[in-house]
């Protein structure tokens, strides 16, 4: 017995909740498990001291000892269910001949470099995730939803938009007819004949694709465009990108991922500002919105150029659109100085009006705003670039450098 | 760690271990809580003895498992992590246990998995179906609720004892009655708004989220009764006096306090916003990238730490209005002080830390978190220990066991 290894531990028969202090003797074949003398209190402890009882004796292959976890004690379970508990872990890998850390998983949270290996990992991998994988396999589970089943969404999307934001159309039949046959080309051209809509709504210069296929095209966008069938094209053709690439179901899908990584990652603790979990999701999903837009890009200089256009024509649309914009950023701001200037007591109907105008200006004629306000222009180009990241779309000159490349192939 | 251990007592005191030996807190222990102790009683705190540091190595490598297997090694990851909680949880001599397996983890979480795809996907592809969803969840909660609860509370033990959930379905559904109600009633009242034109709003479209806001401290409160009142011990009963009528006093001064702390806020937000954005954001921006994102965020900042004190003043006042009503085999009497500010302190640093680190600094927060909530808790005992605690004998029958390992999966996810 002589040969034996020593260990203390607390002792838990598994019937009560009773504790009592033991000394464990592990030789190479056995168990044996002792009360610890001192823990008998009664006036025969110098007899009992002398022969403390024997709680189990058990061979060695029957006790299982519990994986280790961090620093916690060990366990050690015994087979009619009782328990020994202790923090000597020593001991306890030398008498039952475990190297530290058996376990392959202990092993690795135990060793720094696979430590400094998973904090890379993860990254690595939650890059490659956000990248590559969330993307892709978003991609590939919006095409096998068929399209009916985004009719309704795309219906109900509608109602709510006419609702807030869009007027029935105000244009003539001269100019529908004009748009509509634009778009019954492209749409042959493109084999989306059977899934795209034309609709036409009253709004500032835009765009949209529904899902489903809808396609809208406001009041705003014809007359910005001033009914150029070549710019309306172009257009026209980069919804059908986001009808073709199913952005708006991927988008969804997207989302939804990259919120349940991002909650799996902070789920752990609890009490931590809704911030945490925001933050990182909204930027993730202005990225994939991002993305979706240079697709859509492509495809539309792929469909102008099978349809015996040119990518140039998207270049020339979005350069009326940048200018509309920068037209209106600088229009406004000036007209801020003026009612600065003006004191106090601004009449907001008359705001409102004026705001109108600049609109309707900027719609009109927007190179006219833009002209010898070079410095101006470089100004605001540089502060889309630099805050690009925080936008739905990529900026304007990227877009426009693309068409072109396209356009030189 | 959102999770029905809050109605657990957990804790430490391990004196013939290698593991003891640390510091507990001193900011909150023995001193605070041994006056609540009476005559005869024993005041036994709880303690935590594990260390950032040491659980960084096991959130790390877990997480980096569970990210690469796309989910399918949280279960052994849960498992883990929970272990590193519980046998860290010391209160009389010794610590806890957490004895779940992973299979009818994972098996359960792919079930509930599956149904979120499902309600997600028609929700968001089909709005009009959403509600009906809602409402069979809303029916079928009390048996989720009481399914898990079983699963989480026999899977764990305190002295080779397991702890045990009595309740069954019908007290469930006692506490959770107002949810198919509220589903219900959305059904019967969708919640549709017609901004422009305000002369159409429906004021019976209110009604659900105005039932669901005057039953929700009766939901909260009949829920951490549901699960304090029919808890075991081994053979021991845990019970819980304290009423529903409490909730409701604490809701409503949360209510209180809550409008206070939005408009208090608020108004520093929106200065600290107005002057960042108006004086000098439109020329920084230019220069530095990321400055929009940093000056936002402290712009939220006030937002944010009104929203953590709100969220730490109604959880500390429920957690210590429900521990110190509660006793566990009649002879041992929880208690609890933990305090609102020092846990919205806490939190503001964890989600600061958490923001800063990207992430990284979640095993510190989720440990010094651990630590606070525990070591503001003790058990009064009254007489020794061992003996009044080898009442709570263990129940020998081993087809109950085996019908709750069958019935019963974990859902949490």
């Amino acid at each position: 017995m002589d040969a034996s290894k020593h260990l203390q531990a607390q002792w838990f028969d598994g019937h009560s909740a009773r504790r009592t202090s033991v000394e464990l003797s592990v030789s190479d074949v056995a168990v044996e498990v002792r009360a610890i003398a001192h823990e008998i209190t009664s006036a025969e402890e110098a007899d009992a001291a002398a022969a403390p009882p024997v709680l189990a004796r058990v061979p060695l292959a029957q006790v299982r000892v519990s994986e280790r976890v961090g620093n916690t004690p060990y366990r050690l379970c015994f087979p009619d269910g009782a328990l020994a508990v202790t923090g000597d872990h020593v001991a306890v890998e030398s008498a039952f001949h475990l190297a530290p850390g058996a376990h392959w998983l202990a092993r690795m949270e135990r060793a720094s470099w696979f430590v400094v290996l998973a904090i890379a990992g993860l990254g690595v991998a939650l890059y490659f995730a956000w990248q590559s994988l969330i993307p892709k396999a978003a991609e590939a589970v919006a095409h096998r939803i068929p399209r009916d089943a985004e009719k309704s969404l795309g219906t109900i999307t509608l109602q709510g938009l006419d609702r807030w934001l869009l007027k029935t159309s105000r244009l003539e039949a001269g100019e529908v007819g004009a748009v509509r046959s634009v778009f019954e080309t492209l749409a042959a051209s493109a084999g989306l004949s059977d899934t795209v809509v034309l609709q036409f709504r009253d709004a500032a210069p835009n765009a949209l694709a529904l899902p489903g296929g809808t396609i809208v095209v406001t009041d705003g966008l014809v007359r910005l465009f001033r009914s150029d069938e070549r710019l309306l094209a172009a257009v026209i053709a980069h919804e059908m990108g986001h009808i073709q690439h199913r952005h708006s179901l991927r988008r969804l899908l997207e989302g939804s991922a990259s919120a349940l990584i991002v909650g799996a990652l902070v789920g752990d603790v609890s009490g931590v500002s809704a911030l945490t979990v925001n933050a990182p999701i909204i930027l993730s999903s202005l990225h994939y919105t991002r993305e979706a837009e240079r697709e859509a890009d492509q495809y539309a200089f792929a469909l102008l150029r099978k349809s015996g256009r040119s990518p140039n024509d998207f270049a020339d649309a979005m350069r009326r659109f940048e200018a509309m914009e920068f037209c209106l950023a600088l229009r406004v701001t000036a007209h801020d100085e003026a009612l600065k200037q003006s004191g106090p007591n601004v009449d907001h109907r008359d705001e409102r009006a004026a705001r109108e105008r600049i609109t309707d200006s900027c719609m009109d004629r927007p190179d006219k705003a833009l002209e010898g306000r070079d410095g101006e222009l470089a100004e605001l180009r540089h502060t889309d670039r630099e805050t690009g990241y925080m936008h739905t779309h990529p900026v304007t000159r990227e877009r426009i450098a693309a068409a072109e490349a396209a356009a030189s192939q | 760690m959102s999770d029905v251990f809050v109605g657990l007592p957990r804790g430490h005191d391990a004196p013939a271990n290698a593991a003891e030996g640390r510091e507990s807190n001193p900011e909150l222990n023995l001193m605070t809580l041994a006056p609540a102790a009476r005559p005869g009683e024993v005041v036994e705190p709880f303690r935590f003895t594990g260390e950032a540091g040491e659980y960084f190595r096991i959130w790390i490598v877990n997480t980096f498992l569970v990210i690469v297997t796309i989910g399918l090694w949280s279960p052994w990851a849960k498992i883990r992590k929970r272990r590193f909680f519980l046998r860290h949880t010391w209160v009389a001599g010794a610590n806890f246990e957490y004895h779940a397996e992973p299979w009818p983890i994972l098996h359960g979480r792919l079930i509930a998995g599956a149904a979120f795809v499902a309600y997600w996907f028609t929700g968001e592809v089909n709005p009009r179906y959403a509600p009906w969803i809602a409402l069979i969840v809303a029916m079928l909660a009390p048996w989720l609720v009481v399914s898990s609860l079983r699963f989480n509370l026999s899977n764990t033990s305190y002295r080779n004892l397991r702890f045990r959930f009595a309740g069954g379905v019908s007290d469930g559904l006692r506490a959770l009655w107002p949810l198919p109600i509220v589903a219900l009633l959305t059904l019967a009242f969708p919640p549709v708004f017609d901004p422009t034109d305000i002369t159409k709003f429906d004021w019976k479209m209110l009604l659900p989220t105005l039932l669901l806001s005057a039953l929700y401290p009766y939901l909260h409160g009949a829920f951490r009764l549901l699960l304090l009142n029919h808890s075991r011990f081994g053979s021991a009963p845990i019970a819980c006096t304290t009423r529903v009528r409490t909730f409701y006093s604490i809701y409503l001064r949360g209510l209180l306090v809550g409008i206070g702390l939005m408009l208090v806020a608020g108004l520093l937000s929106a200065l600290i916003f107005g002057a960042i954005f108006s004086a000098w954001a439109g020329k920084l921006t230019a220069k530095a990238k990321w400055l929009p994102v940093l000056l936002g965020l402290v712009a939220a900042l006030p937002s944010a730490f009104a929203a953590l004190l709100w969220f730490a003043f109604t959880q500390t006042r429920v957690i210590n209005a429900t521990f110190n009503l509660t006793t566990v085999s009649s002879n041992v009497r929880v208690f609890c002080q933990i305090r609102t500010w020092p846990m919205a302190k806490l939190y503001f640093g964890n989600t600061l830390a958490v923001l800063l680190s990207f992430g990284l600094a979640i095993p510190w927060a989720a440990v010094r978190t651990a630590k606070q909530r525990v070591e503001t808790t003790a058990l009064a005992i009254g007489g020794d220990i061992d003996d009044i605690i080898t009442g709570a004998v263990s129940p020998s029958s081993a087809t109950a066991d085996a019908a709750t390992e069958f019935f019963s999966f974990d859902v949490a996810l």
